[in-house]
């Protein structure tokens, strides 16, 4: 009884089970199916849900298995006479009950088939069909579109499909020398500005490195290459001059990147800055001055200044004799960034003596490495006064103070007596005599100094003054020429010497003077006589007492206020004068070669020409680009859309001439190039930015003003008469 | 007669008129079948009713009736003239009627009335103007102030000649006026108050495509689009007694300045040096020489040929300029102005102390000792004295600037010279010229077309031709040229004067036989009116059951 039981539960079992199997195998045919066909998960998992349910509706496993359990046994039990239904009848009679147990003994010696795995075979031909369509799809499928994972895998697998690396990002760090003790800059920006001597280092990232080269270059297209560091690639460099660089990078020898121009700028390291208090350079010390001097300085440094001193020098002694002492006060504390430094110089300590000199100066170090930078003031000087001594220059000082004295020409006078007659009725008679004693004034000077050149040193022995005979005569005669003399006196002093100094002995008229005395004169050396001890000869000498005696004369007449007399004599000292210079000149006649005269048309174009090259030709040809044509060019295609790749490289051209310029003006116009980097990279410029273009290119054409013409072409005969006419 | 606006063929007329004479049905039959009010007042109401009823019928059919109009002359005004000037026009010309374009467009412009027109202000468009095909047309343009009125410029100029911008503009003040190109100012004007016609000039500095800014009073009024042709490279000719400094270092720069030099220097007899600089054939466009080789047949080819000669280095300019006037027929007469040996003129230049007394023919060089004298070719003669220091001092920049101020009005006439009076606007046609072309040519390619040239009658060396440009923007012009045509809205104030003169222009030139008119204008009760009289009438109305 039981054993029949258990034999319809597990039968029932089994059934449910092939059930779910059919289930399971529906649902991994339609997902494996679906699954070749999209590329979407989804879509083949709801497909494997919806197999699964089309088996469970197929199979029908919602209904009561225990029927078909029954009608199962029934079919293979043979004997079993459709009696199983006994088994649901509540109460049973004996035969009933016989039947069962027969039946129970019947079952346990039939063997039940295995049912799970029953008409599993065709739903195992659908999977093993949508199992080979999974994977024979792929293979005789061209689609454009491989599968994503496959795709994936291509990549990277190998090189098969090449794929061209793109610019991800750079950076650029700036380690700052070590002793400026600044921090380390690490920044995207690629334009850096930064103290002379940084490290730099760049980082560059592509999206992949394989077969690729990256180069930094400079504006004149040198280039240094990064090298790689995993997926990276760096490059190290110190900052040593300012310029522009970009980076480029090659992908299998082509140009894949190319940034726009960066600019470098070093910044030096600047020298300590030294302000003394004392602006006055030269001081001098006296004897009661104090002994010890303060002196004071601001030093500063863009960095620290790593010692400060000063450089006292004494000199001591004059002349050739002079010693040197060099003394060296280191001051302040070490190593300070800004300071006020005051010290006080002891002079005494320094042995400063009267007579000597001090000089010093302030002198720093900053903390620059490898070399410190040095810096130092202006030299201040002390001077100890040494009142013993007179200065050799003061004394030089005071001749050239003096004054040299003044006195006019004769030609000078004889215009200023003019002008005082000319103006004789329209000044008042005071001043009128005034004027005229001050011309006689000047006369007397003039006489006086050329009686100098005559020898004669005294005011009295000058020029025709000669005594009365007596005392008693008229003291004015000697003062007052007769006219009617004049001739006579002049023959007379010219001829002979007179002896003014002992004019009180002798009598001076050389017409009384006794016959002794004129023999005695010849042997008598008369030293004193200033007649003999000149340098002129006779002549000479007499024509210029020629003009002292008219100079006399003019005196006279001036100090008289008689200008218009004076005037005749004034113009006869000048006279005598002018004659007395021309006499004094000496004229050599010169000796030299005197080449015989040259017949010019024979000789003229007859040099020997055998190395000479006649006909002396040159060719040159300059076909480099020019800035200014390169610049009337780039400024029409800024009007354009797009450039053609012979404008880019017009316009590249063009920025690389402009790369030297820009340098020179210390990278003020950068801003110029960048612009031109980007349009020659074919990228359209920011309006702000184009205009900016326009108004530095414009200042780099050469043209100005508002010159320029017209080119216009007419006949040219009917030209020619127009303007021949125009007149 | 009066004269009803209604379509009596249309349905919709129809329908109304019936639904009219519906309501006047049921107007009288709801007073009579009111019981509560007595019959005197019934009367009252159904007047009042019925004088509606009246209304509404006039307004519906709209009648209108012929009255005699004494004039023929109308006003057609834009709507930019303002109505002060409008009054004026309209007083001093005694006309009553004024129009404006939406009038006409509309219809109530009655072209039967009218022979004659007179257009006010230019915001009169195209539409209205073809509508006026039977008027005598007159035009008075309105410019309202600090608008740039009338101006030209060259479409196509060729590199270094004169850019030059004219035109009239009524100042409100007195201000600048400017060309700028990016943030430089190429030439200004400052303009009184009033009236001014102006001119600014520039040599043409770029290559290819240009535009420029005409700036008044830091305001940008207009955008300028001109082509710059290429400046082919010259052959210059140096011939010379003996080579000097500055002649070499002139030799030196017009070479490097891509310009084919030859120097040439006789120094003795059968002795001469020669130096050819970017060599190319042909005869020199300008010669360069001084005094002593006036008389040099190369020299005298050139003046004969229409070329150009330049004399420098004048060693005694009195008896030097006689030479040169015997040898070439010109007529230079020089004028000592100081004792000195030279004189500055200014950036380190030294010059010889004489001026050019000018004459017609003679054009100074501004900024410099130096003139032209157009004859049958050009002849130059500077008395700069020595600019090679500058150059070796490292002053290029002055150098350029001195060299091509000089050499600049030398330069011969050249080939291929296209002359496009500017602004071009799209759709209108344009005459265009070709000067001294290599050779003799029968048609030009614009944009996508070829069109025939004709020999101008008054220049034999000279081709033209009218061309309409369809589209607005850039049109290229054989292989290296381009003309930009305006777009047709832009600038209105240069744009629409120029569409009505040309209307106006054909206007006159084929004029339509003119018929007699009749002196008769339609009346029509206005709106005001009948919005009084509905007023009145639904007042009355409302009015009178109040009054009982």
């Amino acid at each position: 009884m039981t054993a029949l039981k258990q034999t319809i539960t597990s039968v029932i079992y089994q059934l449910y089970a092939n059930a779910l199997l059919k289930g399971l195998l529906l649902a991994l045919s339609a997902y494996l199916l679906t699954a070749t066909l999209t590329p979407s998960t989804l879509i083949p998992i709801l497909a494997g849900l919806l197999g699964f349910s089309a088996g469970l509706l197929v199979t029908k496993i919602y209904q009561d298995k225990k029927p078909q359990a029954i009608s199962l046994i029934h079919q293979r039990v043979d004997d079993a006479e459709y009696s199983l239904h006994l088994l649901d009848k509540p109460t049973l009679n004996i035969a009933e009950q016989l039947q069962l147990e027969r039946l129970g003994e019947r079952v346990q010696q039939v063997k039940m088939p295995a049912l799970v795995w029953s008409s599993l075979g065709l739903y195992g031909v659908m999977l093993l069909a949508s199992l080979a369509v999974h994977f024979a799809f792929p293979l005789l499928q061209t689609s454009p579109q491989p599968p994503k994972q496959q795709a994936d895998m291509a990549v990277s697998a190998a090189d098969e499909k090449p794929a061209v690396p793109v610019f991800r990002s750079a950076t650029l760090a700036i380690r700052p020398p070590a002793y400026t003790q600044l921090p380390e800059r690490r920044s995207s920006d690629l334009n850096a500005t930064a103290l002379s001597g940084s490290g730099l280092q760049w980082q560059v990232q592509f999206s992949h490195s394989r077969q690729l080269i990256v180069r930094l270059a400079n504006s004149r297209g040198d280039e240094l290459p990064f090298t790689k560091t995993g997926d990276r690639f760096t490059y190290s460099d110190r900052l040593v001059t300012s310029g522009l660089y970009a980076i480029k990078a090659y992908y299998q020898d082509s140009l894949v990147y190319q940034s726009d121009f960066y600019r470098l700028e070093a910044q030096p390291d600047l020298a300590p800055k030294i302000e003394p208090d004392s602006k006055e350079l030269y001081r001098y010390h006296a004897l009661k001055d104090p002994k010890t001097i303060s002196i004071a300085a601001h030093i500063s440094d863009d960095f620290r200044v790593s010692q400060a001193f000063i450089v006292a020098t004494l000199a001591r002694g004059s002349g050739e004799n002079v010693k040197f002492r060099e003394v060296r006060f280191p001051v302040g504390p070490a190593n300070f960034k800004d300071a006020r430094i005051t010290k006080s110089l002891d002079l005494k300590a320094l042995n400063f003596a009267p007579g000597d000199e001090l000089y010093y100066y302030w002198a720093a170090m900053d903390n620059r490495q490898p070399e410190p930078n040095f810096s130092k003031s202006d030299t201040y000087f002390i001077v100890y006064r040494d009142t013993t001594k007179v200065d050799e220059a003061e004394l030089a000082t005071m001749a050239v103070n003096i004054m040299p004295e003044y006195f006019r020409s004769q030609r000078q006078i004889i215009i200023d007596t003019e002008k005082l007659i000319a103006k004789r009725n329209k000044i008042a008679q005071k001043t009128f005599n005034s004027t005229s004693n001050e011309i006689g004034y000047d006369q007397k000077l003039l006489r006086l100094r050329y009686g100098q050149y005559l020898g004669e040193e005294f005011e009295n022995s000058i020029g025709g003054h000669a005594l009365p005979d007596n005392d008693e005569g008229d003291m004015l005669d000697g003062y007052m020429h007769k006219h009617d003399k004049e001739g006579e006196e002049h023959d007379h002093h010219a001829a002979e010497p007179q002896h003014n100094h002992a004019h009180n002995d002798h009598k001076a008229g050389s017409e009384n003077e006794d016959p002794l005395a004129a023999l005695m004169e010849q042997y008598v050396h008369s030293h004193d006589n200033g007649e003999v001890n000149t340098f002129y000869e006779q002549s000479t000498r007499s024509l210029l007492k020629m003009a002292l005696e008219q100079m006399w004369q003019s005196e006279l007449h001036l100090r008289l206020y008689e200008p218009e007399k004076a005037l005749p004599f004034e113009k006869k000292a000048l006279e005598y004068l002018k004659s007395a210079q021309q006499k004094a000149r000496s004229f050599v006649k010169k000796t030299g070669f005197d080449p015989p005269p040259i017949k010019e048309k024979e000789k003229r174009l007859t040099g020997e020409l055998k190395n000479m090259n006649p006909g002396y030709k040159q060719e040159r040809m300059y076909d480099q680009p020019r800035v200014v044509q390169l610049v009337g060019d780039v400024l029409g295609y800024l009007e354009l859309n797009s450039l053609n790749p012979a404008q880019q490289r017009q316009v590249q051209q063009l920025s690389a001439l402009l790369t030297d310029q820009v340098m020179n003006s210390r990278l003020t116009n950068w801003s110029v190039l960048g612009s031109l980097q980007k349009l020659a990279s074919g990228n359209a410029l920011p309006v702000a930015e184009k205009r900016q273009l326009k108004t530095k290119l414009y200042a780099l054409t050469g043209y100005s003003g508002r010159t320029g013409t017209q080119s216009y072409a007419s006949d040219r005969k009917l030209e020619r008469v127009f303007w021949g006419k125009l007149k | 007669m009066i004269k009803l606006t209604v379509n009596w063929s249309e349905t919709s007329t129809l329908f109304t008129l019936l639904a009219l004479a519906a309501l006047l049905l049921m107007q009288i039959w709801l007073i009579s079948r009111n019981r509560m009010i007595p019959g005197r007042r019934k009367g009252v109401r159904l007047v009042l009713n019925l004088v509606l009823w009246l209304l509404l019928a006039g307004f519906v059919l709209q009648a209108r009736w012929t009255v005699s109009s004494g004039t023929t002359h109308a006003l057609l005004a834009g709507d930019d003239v303002p109505r002060s000037y409008l009054r004026q026009v309209r007083d001093s010309l005694s006309v009553r009627e004024t129009y404006t374009p939406d009038d006409v467009k509309t219809g109530q412009f009655d072209g039967q009335r009218f022979d004659q027109v007179t257009l006010i202000g230019q915001n009169i468009d195209a539409e209205t103007l073809s509508r006026l095909s039977r008027q005598q047309l007159r035009w008075f343009p309105y410019y309202a102030p600090d608008q740039i009125q009338d101006i030209h410029w060259k479409g196509v100029v060729r590199k270094g000649d004169r850019q030059r911008i004219s035109g009239r503009i009524r100042s409100s003040k007195q201000q600048w006026l400017k060309v700028n190109y990016g943030n430089r100012t190429l030439d200004s004007l400052e303009l009184p108050a009033g009236n001014t016609a102006f001119t600014l000039q520039f040599p043409a500095f770029s290559t290819g495509r240009t535009v420029t800014e005409l700036v008044l009073d830091q305001q940008v009024v207009d955008t300028l689009h001109f082509f710059t042709q290429r400046a082919e490279p010259l052959r210059y000719q140096f011939i010379l007694g003996s080579p000097d400094f500055e002649s070499k270092t002139l030799a030196d720069w017009l070479g490097k300045q891509g310009h084919s030099v030859q120097v040439q220097a006789t120094l003795s007899k059968n002795i001469s040096s020669s130096l050819h600089i970017n060599s190319k054939a042909g005869k020199p466009d300008i010669v360069i020489t001084d005094p002593d080789h006036a008389g040099h047949p190369v020299v005298k080819r050139a003046i004969a040929d229409g070329k150009s000669v330049l004399f420098i280095n004048l060693a005694e300019p009195e008896a030097n300029s006689i030479a040169i006037n015997r040898a070439l027929g010109s007529t230079w007469k020089l004028r000592r102005v100081s004792s000195e040996q030279t004189v500055s003129i200014g950036n380190g230049l030294q010059a010889l102390p004489y001026t050019i007394a000018g004459a017609l023919n003679q054009v100074p060089i501004p900024g410099y000792p130096a003139a032209v004298q157009q004859m049958g070719g050009k002849v130059g003669l500077s008395l700069v004295s020595e600019t090679f220091p500058l150059r070796l001092g490292g002053d290029s920049i002055a150098y350029d600037r001195i060299w091509t101020t000089i050499l600049n009005p030398l330069r011969p006439s050249q080939q291929n010279n296209v002359q496009v009076e500017a602004p071009l606007f799209a759709g209108l046609a344009t005459s265009l010229r070709i000067n001294n072309p290599a050779t003799p040519v029968a048609a030009v390619r614009i944009a996508a077309d070829t069109v025939a040239v004709l020999p101008s009658p008054l220049n034999e060396r000279t081709f033209r031709t009218r061309y309409r440009l369809a589209q607005p923007g850039w049109h290229r012009w054989q292989d290296t040229l381009e003309v930009y045509a305006e777009a047709g809205n832009r600038p209105a104030s240069v744009y629409q004067p120029t569409l009505i003169s040309r209307y106006i222009a054909a206007h006159t030139r084929y004029p339509v036989p003119a018929t007699a008119v009749a002196p008769w204008a339609d009346k029509k009760v206005p709106g005001w009116v009948w919005l009084m009289l509905f007023l009145m009438v639904f007042t009355a109305l409302w009015v009178e059951p109040k009054i009982g």
